[in-house]
């Protein structure tokens, strides 16, 4: 077991961080994460880790995003028992970020699938080498995906952060 | 001189490029103006989409749970690690965690809702036996006729273990409020004139039907009949307030009005805990969403038949787009 804690150590905090971004579901991505690791403790060898890992991440959340939404209410209904245990008080956020948080999920969802995985495995560090091997790309073409997901993502959160600044908010009443 | 394309600035710009593509690159764009305006604009897209994924990492401060279900050593093992520990436990949903987004489920939350004065039925506000049921007790015998105008009641059910552990979140209060007696209505009130009764209720006591529900308890509640429906128009402040796209009020099966949260299909999937639902003259309608920690109280005010509507949001106003909308889809 020493390789899976090795693994778990080195590889859990970007995996789960790539996953709720991905998923905008931190209790899902956890859960995506450890059926990565647990998939990986069964194989003999792995030559590039990082990359095999968050190409099996990412699978797994292709393959779950086609069943149904049963599953997610479980999951959301566990989420609720335990918030319901929870005692500790979140720290205020501000409407601000949490506004921003909003304009950027819906800007990233409007990205094509395989173009939001490469900028979030990028912003894991990943490199091209291992973008490439996880996703099934030539090398050279990470380039370009990357430059259009840069492009698309700016743009569409520009196009959503001006759309609400003509919905006129008054800043105080 | 070929010009660079873009993948190719980008792969520069990642440190993607072995040394002799990568000093090609950089002779180039010290040689061609128009080449080092794309290598400028490619930088600032490229901090740009780092700032905006940034952005999606809202960290609430950690709403740790105290304990999980257990799958099975292994799972434990993984879990409880100190590289966790250390991480906040975020729950992205915490942003709006009073209410929830449209495809989750019942929220089971701590809304200060204040203890009504003298109408509380338990005694001291703070003592709630674990035991009591998280509902009012007394409503069958007072609103006999809510009773009637609803479908087949159900008793409400509930998790214990969830309700138990959500009155001990609330503490005493969101259960004493719960023990509120429903304001004396007219009785026998016919389930076809809602409006009138739902008027005399509305204005009588500020906070109803508020603490907490159980999933269960909402489960049984949403097969009840809506009273209105409005469908608020999406941005990303409502989002970011966990404001549901459609706001439905309901009656529950113990006569209580509620305020839900729907979506787009009409699909009730959420409870808007302690919200309130006024219908004012002039044909104004306000939903009240009582504050907590990290988000502030929330009003939407809307004409009952118009399209636009405010909300107050802390100190924060905005216009948003609200209609009426049909309760079936």
């Amino acid at each position: 077991m020493t390789d899976l804690d090795r693994l778990f150590r080195e590889f859990n905090e970007p995996l789960v961080r790539y996953l709720t971004r991905r998923l905008g579901d931190r209790d899902w991505a956890e859960e995506v994460a450890q059926e990565t690791f647990l998939r990986a403790a069964r194989q003999e060898r792995i030559v590039s880790e990082r990359s095999w890992l968050f190409a099996v991440a990412t699978n797994l959340v292709r393959d779950e995003a086609r069943k149904d939404a049963r599953r997610r209410r479980r999951l959301d209904l566990l989420r609720e028992q335990s918030k319901a245990d929870a005692v500790v008080e979140p720290e205020p956020l501000t409407i601000e970020r949490a506004e921003e948080a909003a304009m950027a999920r819906r800007a990233l969802e409007m990205l094509g699938e395989r173009d939001r995985e490469a900028l979030l495995m990028r912003e894991e560090g990943l490199d091209y080498t291992e973008i490439a091997s996880a996703l099934e790309l030539s090398i050279g073409s990470v380039g370009t995906t990357l430059a259009r997901a840069r492009r698309r993502l700016v743009e569409a959160y520009e196009s959503l952060q001006s759309g609400n600044g003509a919905r006129g908010s008054h800043a105080a009443s | 001189m070929q010009h660079l394309d873009e993948g190719l600035i980008h792969a520069w710009l990642d440190g993607a490029l072995p040394p002799e593509d990568a000093a090609a690159v950089e002779s180039h764009a010290a040689a061609c103006p128009e080449c080092a305006a794309l290598v400028a604009e490619a930088r600032g897209l490229l901090a740009g989409a780092s700032r905006i994924v940034a952005a999606l990492d809202v960290v609430p401060g950690g709403v740790i749970p105290q304990k999980k279900p257990a799958d099975g050593s292994l799972w434990r093992a993984l879990r409880f690690t100190p590289a966790r520990a250390a991480i906040a436990a975020t729950l992205l949903v915490g942003v709006a965690s009073m209410f929830t987004a449209r495809r989750q489920s019942t929220t089971v939350t701590s809304s200060p809702i204040p203890a009504p004065a003298a109408t509380s039925q338990s005694a001291p506000a703070a003592v709630v036996p674990p035991s009591a049921p998280v509902v009012r007790e007394n409503t069958a015998a007072n609103r006999p006729s809510a009773d009637q105008a609803q479908r087949p009641t159900t008793p409400l059910r509930r998790e214990p273990a969830v309700a138990q552990k959500a009155a001990d979140t609330l503490g005493g209060v969101g259960s004493a409020a719960q023990a509120v007696t429903a304001p004396a209505a007219p009785p026998a009130a016919p389930a076809a004139a809602p409006l009138a009764e739902m008027r005399a209720g509305a204005s009588a006591a500020g906070v109803r039907a508020g603490a907490a529900r159980a999933f269960n308890a909402a489960a049984a509640v949403r097969d009840a009949e809506p009273l209105r429906c409005f469908r608020v128009a999406a941005d990303s402040l409502i989002e970011a307030l966990g404001i549901p796209s459609v706001l439905v009020l309901q009656r529950d099966s113990t006569g209580a009005l509620i305020v839900r949260g729907a979506t787009p299909g009409l699909k009730i999937d959420s409870v808007l805990v302690g919200a309130t639902w006024r219908e004012l003259p002039a044909n104004t309608t306000v939903v009240s969403i009582p504050g907590r920690s990290g988000q502030p109280a929330i009003q939407l005010t809307f004409a009952a038949d118009g399209t636009r509507g405010r909300m107050q949001a802390g100190t924060r106003t905005a216009d948003v787009g609200i209609e009426r909308t049909a309760c079936r889809p």
